[in-house]
């Protein structure tokens, strides 16, 4: 398959839950490419954890529609199959773990795939390693902290070589310095094996890992583009309930007290320099 | 009202050749904000519940206002008194209403019915939650960060003498985030908070006093400001050095001399360099 070609296709997508008065998410038009990291920024309530369930087809379109590799997921059996699709991982690991045993626990995803045994076998350890947990292998899942739950949840969506990789709110149990290695270990991955990873977050500080952001807001796309676009547009972020990373927030503080800095600066040192030239 | 942890280790069921805290002495006073911060595994979590009584010490004694918590009639007592918010506290939240909800815990105590309506009452204005508006909703029709005010309140309204917080902030949005920090802010002025972070910049934020832990074991415990002087440490601790502090090193390699506030909030840094500034007569900071 080329590299551009599109892999997640959504045309004029709009979804109510039956107890709501307005639609979770309305008119949405995205698509997204093999390979591509595309981060989906928006407050709680702003539509993009429903927009993540409609992708991995745990919920369907009322009106729209949604292509995953060339198919709608109306048309798609429910259940295991569509995790080989997409990989989902959840906000809270603990909902997810069904064995008492870490390398069952990877395992788990693949025996419902029917891979067969040394296949099994070398992808568990594999993607155990890639999240650094091997050492964990023979470990209770149940015993963990919740961050190695979360990277638990993320080896084990991996294993099943799902040609997406849905992370929503993935990594909220990280420590920062874990979280954003485990964010550039993702991007790597994207780019490695032509993963589309689709990363649902308000952290603002994982979006540079992002080749596109898209702002979610009361059930709609109000922004499309860079990283580095995103930032330059601060102004508009407090009314999508989002805030700029702690470096770009001390650099429009330091300007707003009348020093000559750019809020879409990238590094310290650059900050730095823009003080001290 | 204190809390003295002497020598303590701990470990869970099955766990004992690994325990996930070894030898803390800690004592802790009657208000403010004292911040916990290590990596995920480090036993932040596992400290909050021996705090509050959920798991005993294995070793070592904890006293709780002088009293040995092992020597209690009934670890419920520790639990009224050391409020502790878990870091998924859904799990915490099982009122059919906001207004249950917080009401819970005084009635399980045992409190005339009017007493847990002033409580429930006041615990909702400490947490900013409009009595009106929240009194009668479901819990889990809440945003992230009112949940998490709800869950806080359910504590407050025991009145307890500590709270215990983990992750208060993980997983909010900007408001939500906001919100919480102001709420203990103020909570620490009147009672002592122990926040359980893995996030140093928030404990810089709000804590007056900083322990860092690694692998269940105390290697610092100061001021806010001292706590960053070390980098090799935090590095260490794969923990994410604050931008300001790694801004005002920056601005030292280069030469700039600052007047040492000892106060690493975001807010007075960007004031002391904007001071130095003024002071210079320049629009930069050299």
């Amino acid at each position: 398959m080329s590299k551009d070609a599109t892999l997640i296709s959504i045309r004029q997508l709009s979804y109510k839950y039956p107890s709501a008065l307005q639609p979770a998410v309305q008119s949405i038009d995205l698509e997204i490419a093999d390979g591509e990291v595309c981060a989906i920024l928006g407050a709680n309530g702003s539509g993009k954890s429903t927009l993540a369930k409609l992708m991995g087809g745990l919920l369907l379109p009322h009106t729209g529609s949604i292509l995953v590799d060339g198919v709608p997921t109306a048309a798609r059996p429910r259940g295991w199959a569509m995790h080989q699709h997409v990989g989902m991982v959840f906000q809270n690991p603990q909902n997810q773990i069904v064995s008492t045993v870490v390398e069952n626990e990877v395992a788990f995803g693949l025996e419902n795939l029917q891979a067969d045994s040394l296949t099994m076998q070398d992808r568990v350890v594999a993607c155990l390693e890639l999240l650094g947990l091997a050492h964990l292998r023979l470990a209770n899942p149940h015993e963990l902290s919740a961050g190695e739950q979360q990277r638990l949840a993320i080896a084990s969506a991996i294993a099943a070589r799902p040609n997406h990789l849905l992370l929503d709110e993935a990594t909220s149990l990280l420590d920062d310095q874990t979280r954003l290695d485990l964010m550039a270990t993702v991007g790597r991955l994207a780019h490695q094996l032509g993963l589309s990873v689709i990363l649902i977050t308000h952290r603002m500080d994982e979006v540079p890992i992002a080749d596109r952001v898209i702002v979610l807001s009361g059930g709609q796309i109000v922004f499309q583009g860079t990283p580095a676009a995103l930032f330059s547009e601060a102004e508009r972020l407090p009314s999508w309930n989002l805030s700029l990373p702690p470096l770009q927030d001390l650099a429009l503080e330091l300007r707003t007290a009348g020093l000559s800095v750019s809020p879409a600066v990238r590094s310290v040192p650059e900050l730095t320099a823009q003080l001290c030239p | 009202m204190s809390l003295t942890l002497s020598g303590v280790s701990a470990h869970y069921p099955g766990a004992e050749a690994q325990p996930s805290l070894r030898q803390i002495d800690l004592k802790i006073g009657d208000r403010g904000c004292l911040a916990v911060v290590g990596p995920s595994g480090s036993g932040k979590s596992t400290l909050g519940r021996v705090l509050n009584g959920l798991l005993r010490a294995s070793t070592g004694t904890v006293a709780l206002d002088g009293q040995d918590m092992a020597k209690l009639e009934s670890l419920a007592i520790a639990r009224r008194r050391v409020g502790l918010l878990m870091q998924q506290p859904d799990n915490q939240l099982f009122g059919v209403t906001v207004g249950q909800d917080i009401r819970f815990g005084p009635m399980q105590a045992g409190l005339d019915e009017a007493i847990c309506q002033d409580r429930m009452e006041e615990a909702l204005r400490r947490v900013g939650l409009d009595q009106e508006t929240f009194v009668s909703r479901s819990p889990f029709s809440l945003s992230g960060g009112e949940r998490r005010r709800v869950a806080l309140a359910g504590l407050l309204a025991m009145k307890p003498g500590h709270l215990v917080l983990d992750e208060p902030i993980a997983g909010l949005d900007p408001a939500g985030r906001d919100s919480i920090e102001s709420v203990i802010a103020q909570t620490a002025e009147e009672i002592s908070v122990v926040l359980l972070t893995a996030d140093l910049p928030l404990a810089l934020r709000l804590a007056d006093r900083v322990l860092l832990l690694e692998e269940g074991r105390v290697v610092f415990d100061g001021t806010p400001a001292a706590s960053v002087a070390d980098q090799g440490l935090i590095t260490r601790l794969r923990l994410m050095v604050p931008v300001q502090v790694e801004l005002l090193a920056g601005l030292a390699a280069r030469g700039v001399v600052l007047p040492a506030t000892g106060d690493l909030r975001p807010r007075t840094v960007v004031r002391t360099i904007a001071d130095a500034m003024a002071y210079r007569g320049e629009r930069s900071a050299c």
